[in-house]
This record gives C-alpha cells, sequence and structure tokens, in this order.
C-alpha cells in the first residue's frame, strides 16, 4: 500500500509490528522480506519517487577535516542512493571481518561464513553469482597466477535501481510504505529502554506518530547516527551513546586515481577494463596482508591498456626489450580504493545550524591517518617487487606523503553506529540492535566495523536479510 | 645496431675466439657484460634513462658499476642476459628498487642505462 505524508492527518498515529525507516537499498532489502509475512510493517520514505530539490536539501550539512560532498554522495529518495549508485558489486573478504592486531578497532562480531547465507541471497536480488573465479572460468580474463601475494578478485556491475520494487509496496497489503515524510525524533519510555514511538514530519508541516513493536533505522550511515544523536538530552547522551560512540568511526574507500601507472609487459592483463557484466581487480592475497599487516585494497584497470606514449614510458620500455622481457608493451592507469583504518576522530556530529524541519545539521570532520598511507603505500611497493621479480610488468608510483591529503571518496559511507560485542565498543550489537535498547535495530554500513575494499552494498544487503530473518524468528 | 658498436662487438668477439683460456673467469664476464652493453639498441633511450639515474643517485658514479653488477656471479656467466634478468628479479625481491621519473626500476636495469649513458659520455 502507497500513501503520502502529506496525506495523513496531523497528530494521527500508525501501528505496525516494524516500523522501518529509510527506503533506500537497505530498507527496501529488508521490508521485501515481509512481503508475505503476517507481520505488518510500516516503511517511512522521506523521499517521493522521484527527485525533488527540496527533500534533496535535507542532506545539506558542514564539513570540517577532508572535503566532502554530503548531499552529492547520496539521494534522497525512493530507492535511496541507488538512484544514482554505479551497481558495482562484490562481497567483502573473510580477513575483513577478522580481528586484525595491526589495525585498532577491527574485528567484526560475526564471522564471514554466517554472511555467506545472505550473501547468496543478496546476489539472487541483484542477479549476481558469488564473485568466485569458477563463477567467471569462461570470461575473457586471466586470473592472475604468476604470484603467490596476489590475487584476482572479481566485483560485478549490478546497476539495480531499487525504485524498480516500488510497485511490490503499492500491491502489498501487509506493507504500508508511507513517501514524503520524515523521521525527525525518537521517543523513550521512561527508564531510556524502548522506543516508546517516533516522530515524523513531512515538509507541508504534518506531523504524525509511528508506533510499533520493534523500530529499524535505514536512514543511510550519515543519517542514522544524526538521528541518535539528534535523542540527547543536556543529561544524556543520547541513544546507543552511553560512550560517545554514535558517529565516530566514519570510514569512506580513499580512492586513489591517476596515481599509479602499470606497465604490462605481455597481453596478461587484457580483459581487466571489464565487461558491462564484471571487473576484476588486483589485490594481495588474505595470506599477505595478514602476514604483511596491512589494510586491504584494491586495484583496478579502468581502461584497456595502450602502447607507452610518454618519453619516460618508452625508455622503460626499452629496457624491457632490451632484457628480453617485453615485446609489447601495454600501459594502464590504476584506480585504488582503499580500506581506512577506523579512527575515532573521522566523525559525524551535530551543528548548531537547522534544517527547515528542525532537525541539527550534521557536520563531517572525515579524518584519515598517516598509517592510512603507509599501509598503502607498503601494498603498492609488494605490487612493484612482485611484478618485477616475475617479470611481469613496472609500475609508475606518484604517491606522495600528499596524497591522502584531500582524498576522494567513493560516495561509501560506513562505521558511524559500528557493530560490536559490547557497548563500550560500538553503537550496535551483532544483531544489529542498539545497545542499551531493546527494540531499536539498524541498518546499513553505519553498522560496518571495518569497510574493506568491497563496495558496501552487497554485505549491506546481506545484513538486511540476515535481520530479517532475526526479527521473524524472534516475533 | 650502430655500425660503430657493431664493429665493436665484431672485434671482441674475434678477440674471444682466437684467445681462449687466455682471459680470468672474471675477465671474461667482463667481457660478456661489455658485449652485452655494446649489443643494445636505442641507446639514446637508455642513456636518458642512465643520466637521470645518475643525477638522482650520484653516489654510483663514484662505484664501478659493472663490479657492482658482476659481484656474486658464477665464474662464467653461460648467458648474459638471463644473467641479467636473474638479477634484476632478486632486486625486486630484495628491494633493490631506484624510482626514476617515478618508474621503479631494479637497479640493476638502472646500473644498465648508466653505463650505457657513461659509455657515451
Ligand atoms: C554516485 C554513487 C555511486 C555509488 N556506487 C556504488 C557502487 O558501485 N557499489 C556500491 O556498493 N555502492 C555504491 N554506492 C553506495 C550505495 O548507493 C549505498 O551503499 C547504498 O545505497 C546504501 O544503502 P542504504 O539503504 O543504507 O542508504 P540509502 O540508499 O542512502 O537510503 C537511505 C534512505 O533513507 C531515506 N532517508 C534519509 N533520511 C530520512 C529521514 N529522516 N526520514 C525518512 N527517510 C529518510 C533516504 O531518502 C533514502 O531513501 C554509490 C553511491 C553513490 C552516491
Amino acid at each position: 500500500m502507497l500513501e503520502f505524508g502529506d496525506t495523513i492527518p496531523s497528530g494521527s498515529t500508525l501501528h505496525a509490528d516494524i516500523a522501518v525507516f529509510g527506503a533506500g537499498a537497505a530498507g527496501i532489502a529488508f521490508a521485501r522480506e515481509f512481503l508475505d509475512s503476517n507481520q505488518k510493517l510500516l516503511l517511512v520514505e522521506s523521499g517521493d519517487r522521484v527527485p525533488d530539490s527540496t527533500i534533496q536539501s535535507l542532506y545539506d550539512g558542514k564539513t570540517i577535516g577532508s572535503p566532502y560532498p554530503l548531499s552529492g554522495s547520496r539521494s534522497r529518495q525512493f530507492g535511496g542512493s541507488t538512484n544514482c549508485w554505479a551497481g558495482l558489486v562484490a562481497r567483502l573478504d573473510p580477513i575483513d571481518f577478522e580481528k586484525r592486531n595491526y589495525i585498532p578497532h577491527s574485528g567484526w562480531p560475526i564471522h564471514y561464513d554466517e554472511l555467506v547465507p545472505f550473501y547468496e541471497r543478496a546476489e539472487s536480488l541483484l542477479q549476481a553469482n558469488d564473485g568466485s573465479l569458477d563463477a567467471f572460468s569462461d570470461a575473457p580474463f586471466s586470473p592472475i597466477t604468476f604470484s603467490e601475494k596476489l590475487r584476482t578478485k572479481i566485483y560485478q556491475w549490478r546497476p539495480k535501481r531499487f525504485l524498480d520494487f516500488l510497485s511490490d509496496f503499492e500491491r502489498s497489503r501487509q506493507i504500508r510504505l508511507v513517501l514524503r515524510s520524515n523521521v525527525v525524533a525518537l521517543h523513550l519510555n521512561g527508564d531510556k529502554w524502548s522506543i516508546d514511538s517516533v516522530t515524523v514530519k513531512t515538509l507541508d508541516g504534518n506531523t504524525f506518530r509511528a508506533v510499533a513493536n520493534r523500530y529499524v533505522l535505514a536512514l543511510g550511515a550519515l543519517e542514522n547516527a544524526r538521528l541518535l544523536l539528534s535523542s540527547a538530552t543536556e543529561d544524556w547522551p543520547g541513544v546507543g551513546n552511553e560512550y560517545d560512540i554514535v558517529g565516530r568511526f566514519f570510514m569512506e574507500h580513499p580512492h586513489l586515481d591517476n596515481q599509479l601507472q602499470l606497465m604490462s609487459f605481455d597481453g596478461r592483463f587484457q580483459g581487466y577494463s571489464g565487461s558491462s557484466d564484471f571487473y576484476p581487480a588486483i589485490a594481495l592475497s588474505e595470506e599477505t596482508l595478514r602476514t604483511e599487516r596491512l589494510c586491504n585494497s584494491a586495484f583496478f584497470l579502468p581502461v584497456s591498456g595502450s602502447a607507452p606514449s610518454d618519453p619516460w614510458a618508452k625508455r622503460v620500455q626499452t629496457i624491457a626489450t632490451s632484457f628480453g622481457l617485453s615485446s609489447g608493451a601495454e600501459c594502464f592507469p590504476v584506480g585504488i580504493p582503499i580500506e581506512q583504518i577506523p579512527n575515532p576522530e573521522s566523525r559525524v556530529s551535530l551543528d548548531s545550524e537547522r534544517d527547515i524541519l528542525g532537525m541539527p545539521m550534521v557536520t563531517l570532520n572525515w579524518q584519515l591517518t598517516p598509517e592510512d598511507l603507509t599501509s598503502l603505500q607498503r601494498t603498492v611497493e609488494i605490487l612493484v617487487q612482485e611484478f618485477g621479480a616475475f617479470h611481469v610488468g613496472r609500475f609508475q608510483n606518484s604517491l606522495k606523503q600528499r596524497s591522502l591529503k584531500n582524498p576522494l571518496g567513493g560516495n561509501h559511507h560506513m562505521g558511524t553506529t559500528r557493530m560490536a560485542t559490547r557497548p563500550q565498543e560500538g553503537v550496535v550489537d551483532r544483531d544489529c540492535k542498539v545497545f542499551g535498547t531493546d527494540n531499536l535495530y539498524v541498518l546499513g554500513s553505519s553498522v560496518f566495523p571495518t569497510s574493506g575494499a568491497a563496495n558496501p552494498t552487497l554485505t549491506i544487503l546481506a545484513l538486511a536479510m540476515r535481520l530479517a530473518d532475526h526479527l521473524r524468528k524472534n516475533a | 645496431m650502430k655500425r660503430r658498436n657493431f664493429l665493436s662487438v665484431l672485434f671482441l668477439s674475434l678477440l674471444h675466439i682466437l684467445l681462449p683460456g687466455c682471459a680470468s673467469p672474471r675477465a671474461r664476464n667482463l667481457d660478456a657484460l661489455n658485449r652485452f652493453l655494446l649489443s643494445l639498441d636505442k641507446r639514446k633511450q637508455l642513456s636518458l634513462l642512465g643520466e637521470k639515474y645518475l643525477s638522482l643517485y650520484p653516489e654510483e658514479r663514484e662505484r664501478n658499476l659493472k663490479a657492482v653488477l658482476l659481484s656474486e656471479a658464477p665464474t662464467n656467466i653461460p648467458n648474459m642476459t638471463s644473467y641479467l634478468q636473474d638479477r634484476l628479479a632478486q632486486d625486486f625481491r630484495t628491494r633493490e628498487i631506484a624510482q626514476v621519473s617515478r618508474w621503479e626500476l631494479s637497479r640493476t636495469e638502472a646500473r644498465i642505462c648508466a653505463l650505457v649513458h657513461l659509455s657515451e659520455a
């Protein structure tokens, strides 16, 4: 059933078994799991079916630290940021879930294997496969075999617009989808253990309440933190924030383009610019990441190789030919997303300025640490060493001390309500339930304690489906 | 290959054939390295790279680069190209890497370029 907040009488109360806020990738994937259930779901979404600049402006905010496009990196519309995403998907690697003692604050409370059945379900929603080399054995590229320190990791292009799922909800009797409606406040019972109700506002000035047994926030990593932080009062730090963790540990996938160029001595990297279906990346093996104590990363070759054209590349090619190493060298620019080390000072906080609904705006202070660059530099050094030692190619390396000074992100917001085993270390538990509450859950990449190097949405979907199973079992 | 280089290679090869057993293993290796250097094509390109390398790593000018390249060599290098290939692979393994115009090169290949440059200077 589809409704609009402007048509709901001000002052009324909407009841449901589960109230979900935010209909982006996470909220939609979660809610779809209840299409055939007998539980009543309320799905409240700020946006409409088409973009609206006034609604989008609710995403405006401020940045200190590295500049960041707060509104430009998301879409406030039914379907969320999948209205503008690129659709590149991959699982996180098993190592990404591990506690790595060389990465502070690393370690998920869940293991990769626990997520596998949900990854499979998420992949089937996107009509993707498991991304294994076997699944791409016929694809026109050759996996890396020359070095045990390196591997090929396959990403898949699945630019599904979640807007397409609208009709599922229009037809549903169990799910009440309310568009153009913004959650602005969480109300707790007296002892602050449970959410009693949630206030929803429209841009036309309508205000109504949602009352449910369980509440799920799926507003994206910046807004999830914003809403929890704005529940704070003078003498109380806010929902899930007893240890001042909400909004901290903001992570992105810093992207470095044009800082590395590969000269391949033979045609073995043909096909690495991918197709409309897949996109192979060069990565370090998990064993190497462990032994070298490095963060995860991926090295993409976004365009097909071309003959060396600049004078220095030609000279390097001449050496390779002189040594009998190359007959037809090709150059590739390399794109690198990296895993950011969780950093409590990299954070979302509330500004004194408010938006047109009266919500405090967010201030983002995205901060990297020198160790992020050190890890990347060593990773590149390993690539240089392995490609060199096996006569596969050479790299032109322009990484500098300043390379991560004003980094570009990948529009991936993560970590602001991190998952942990204890409230001292995180905001939600292994079931995505907010510590200190008994009926509030959070979905989206805000719960990622570490980011890996893979784009986040497949994992967001897997976690959403896992929470749906959990809440169905514990109805 | 330029005519002058061709003649030099010919001369050295003849010497090698006419005076077997006269040279010590070290001299034979040096000889093989010289012939390798003389046989290189596109010398201008290599020389420019070598010049840049020497400007970035001036201490290399003080070294006997040929002796460095032949250090740890077997008594009789059967094939100079594959000897140097192994050496540069080893350089990468042991991080004997030099950055020239931001290209990460093995010391061995950079030194070969430096020798080409010095021979032309
Ligand atoms: C340009 C671009 C390219 C990207 N490319 C990729 C990619 O290739 N691969 C990948 O994995 N990821 C990519 N992403 C990221 C991906 O889009 C997000 O990871 C994903 O959409 C997050 O899902 P979500 O449901 O958590 O949040 P969102 O999709 O952002 O959904 C949040 C929803 O909550 C709603 N909302 C917000 N505040 C309120 C409120 N107060 N009340 C009610 N509703 C509210 C919003 O309108 C929105 O619909 C890209 C993003 C962008 C912007």
